[in-house]
């Protein structure tokens, strides 16, 4: 009797848990977009599996203790449903503008990535890639043939891509996810640093001398490659975030860590801020065809372009000494591990970064220009897209068609919109001709103004290219 | 005071100052939305849709305190944004809130009415109440769709439901954009106050 209550019990929660799986599915997602369709597949797909270990429990004659486990397995399975409902969280239309997911894809097609994604919006104050292993639903025993369809239907490991919502969910920002799918795309680069020995033996001799002389212990060793692998990670997903959106990745990334109060943002798991900024300026400087983006934008707006427009309040590192005793103070030590040992590694490193950054450049782009070279957001783009957009869109007119070689007209693209948003963000809003405010500050409500004209730009933009068939 | 015609509307768009140009972004097919031997512009139907859910909010009333905040209005309705490919139905006697696809700016010598293209209001359709579109205006149009006839209506995104008429203005005051104008700039279709002078009261 009490089995029967347990397997009652199992199918009520299963109906639940497919109830609200079944309301998701009615949902239009932002874009259009498969991803979050997909995930519920899988969802659908284990409560299925669920049911069946539920109807597999009947079977006549089975031991209670088959029973019990058959419908304890069950029961694991819907709530693993459940708790991976969580995944879908942000993703509605209503957290996740309806425009902004068509671009971002685009990119993440365009960089030649293939799995499935899953864009999502909370209130966090973040731009993350987390992959999503199928590994987990292999293991599950007899699936369901429902299951089996919905992974085979993923092209996994799905990458579920994170932006802020509401108050932080500002589009010019979004120029961040192309760093995030850089972290995608960092495992495709064979990273080659041969060429860096020297500076590599320079680094372990000021780790051993800042250690009193001390070898490095293997757990030490371990942390430093460690840490070593993940600033490289960021700085080549710097590197991709660059070459996809050019400068609105520079003001992207600056203008975010000022606006969350990032600080010298140094961690086991990024550079410091002060470093990244300073990497992708020296970009920025780089002469190239038309000249360096900083002389397009001055030569634009009649402002210099310097590395700190958009963040003063970014932290500059202090003297290295002074860097590991501030470590010291704020890293936690560890079972292995002692806090200076840390902090010596992370100060240690940012001299060998900035040695190594110009190969990581390099071989970003060379990855970018095999898979598409139109990808990368050029200097010459940067000044087109100024000398066509800027000046309109101070008379209210926002971005949306382009204007070829042969005077046809072609929706603009996610980087333009960026790029010029930018421009007309740091360097000509008070030019903006629109509407000002009866109350308040005449420069914020330019802001809110223009962040609706960018917003317009994605939204009509994305109309020509569907009305038009523009992959 | 002169209509344009269609020729004349095609040269505003080309209007070399940004000042004079007159902006209809994006016209997805332009020979059919603008005919020369016609005086207007074809508009299709956006995406964003607001519809009234009137039960929580009570009465509009211009005096009431509620509706100093100019966000008042978001309770009165919810919106949907509706893609290509996808439709709603609007229901015999059904009022609704809905944008132009295009993006429209007037420089200061024009001035331009919209209204219903025949078919559809044949059919029943009203497509706008408030026709009138100052100069300088900038924004996505605000249509109030409203089906008078007596079947549902099923609407898609990218149909032309509207057209655009435009005049001149002959004193252009000067090229300053009107301060007090309320949508000037604007992307929002909600409403966000009824009047910029509001009487005393008692």
């Amino acid at each position: 009797m009490s089995l029967e209550v347990s397997r009652q019990a199992t199918r009520f929660f299963i109906s639940r848990v497919r109830s609200q799986v079944g309301e998701l599915l009615l949902q239009d997602y932002p874009g259009g977009h498969p991803g979050p369709k997909l995930w519920l597949g899988v969802l659908n797909g284990l409560l299925d599996t669920s049911e069946s270990y539920v109807n597999q429990s009947e079977q006549h004659g089975l031991p209670d203790q088959q029973v019990s486990q058959i419908l304890l397995d069950a029961s694991k399975l819907a709530r693993t449903s459940y708790d991976l409902i969580e995944q879908m969280a942000g993703t509605a239309a209503t957290d996740l503008h309806y425009s902004v997911v068509g671009p971002l894809q685009r990119w993440f097609e365009q960089s030649g990535l293939k799995n499935t994604t899953l864009f999502r919006a909370q209130l966090v104050a973040n731009y993350e890639i987390a992959p999503v292993d199928r590994t987990f639903f292999d293991r599950i025993r007899s699936p369901a043939s429902s299951l089996e369809d919905a992974l085979n239907a993923v092209k996994w490991p799905l990458q579920r891509i994170t932006v802020p919502s509401a108050a932080f969910g500002v589009l010019p920002h979004y120029a961040i996810v192309a760093h995030e799918i850089g972290h995608a795309l960092f495992g495709e680069v064979t990273w080659d640093f041969s060429q860096y020995q020297t500076e590599e033996d320079i680094f372990w001799g000021s780790v051993s001398a800042a250690l009193d002389g001390a070898v490095p212990s293997t757990d030490l060793v371990l942390f430093i490659q460690e840490v070593h692998n993940s600033w490289i990670a960021e700085i080549a997903s710097d590197a991709f975030g660059y070459l996809m959106a050019g400068p609105a990745f520079f003001f992207a990334l600056c203008g975010f860590l000022e606006a969350v109060g990032s600080g010298v943002g140094i961690s086991e798991s990024h550079p410091p801020n002060d470093l990244r900024r300073d990497l992708i300026f020296d970009r920025l400087q780089a002469t190239n065809g038309v000249g360096a983006f900083t002389e397009v934008f001055e030569r634009k707006t009649g402002q210099s372009l310097s590395r700190n427009i958009n963040s003063t309040l970014i932290g500059v590192l202090p003297s290295t000494d002074l860097l590991i005793a501030n470590l010291a103070n704020y890293l936690p030590s560890g079972p292995s591990i002692s806090s200076k040992e840390k902090a010596v590694t992370l100060a240690s490193l940012v001299p060998l970064m900035k040695a190594i950054s110009p190969q990581v450049y390099n071989q970003a782009e060379e990855f970018i220009r095999k898979i598409k070279p139109e990808l990368i957001y050029s200097q010459d783009r940067f000044l087109l897209d100024l000398d066509m957009h800027l000046e309109p869109l101070l008379y209210a007119i926002p971005p949306v068609e382009t204007r070829n070689s042969s005077q046809q007209t072609e929706p603009a693209d996610f980087a333009t919109i960026l790029n010029v948003g930018w421009v007309a963000l740091l360097a000509k809003l008070d030019q903006l001709r629109v509407r000002s405010g009866r109350k308040g500050d005449q420069q914020i409500e330019k802001g809110e103004a223009l962040h609706s004209l960018l917003l317009k730009a994605v939204e009509l933009s994305e109309a020509k290219r569907a009305w038009e068939g523009v992959p | 005071m002169s209509a344009l015609s269609g020729v004349d509307i095609r040269r505003r768009l080309q209007e070399a100052s940004l000042d004079q140009r007159l902006v209809i972004s994006p016209i997805l097919e332009i020979d059919e939305q603008i005919r020369p031997d016609q005086a207007s512009v074809d508009l299709r139907l956006g995406f964003e849709f607001a519809f009234v859910s009137p039960s929580f909010f009570g009465v509009v009333d211009e005096l009431s305190p509620k509706l100093s905040d100019p966000a008042a209005f978001s309770g009165l309705y919810k919106r949907q944004y509706v893609p290509f490919g996808k439709s709603l139905s609007i229901h015999p006697h059904q009022f609704l809130l809905a944008t132009t696809l295009e993006y429209l700016r007037l420089p200061p010598n024009l001035m331009a009415y919209v209204v219903g293209r025949s078919t559809w209001g044949r059919l029943g359709l009203i497509v706008a109440t408030a026709i009138g579109i100052h100069p300088l205006f900038a924004g996505p149009l605000t249509l109030e769709l409203r089906n008078l006839g007596e079947t549902p209506l099923e609407i898609h995104p990218g149909q032309a439901v509207a057209q655009l008429f435009f005049h001149t203005v002959s004193n252009d005051g000067g090229g300053q954009a009107p301060q007090q104008s309320q949508y000037v700039g604007a992307a929002n279709l909600l409403p966000r106050s009824l009047s910029s002078k509001t009487p005393p009261c008692q």
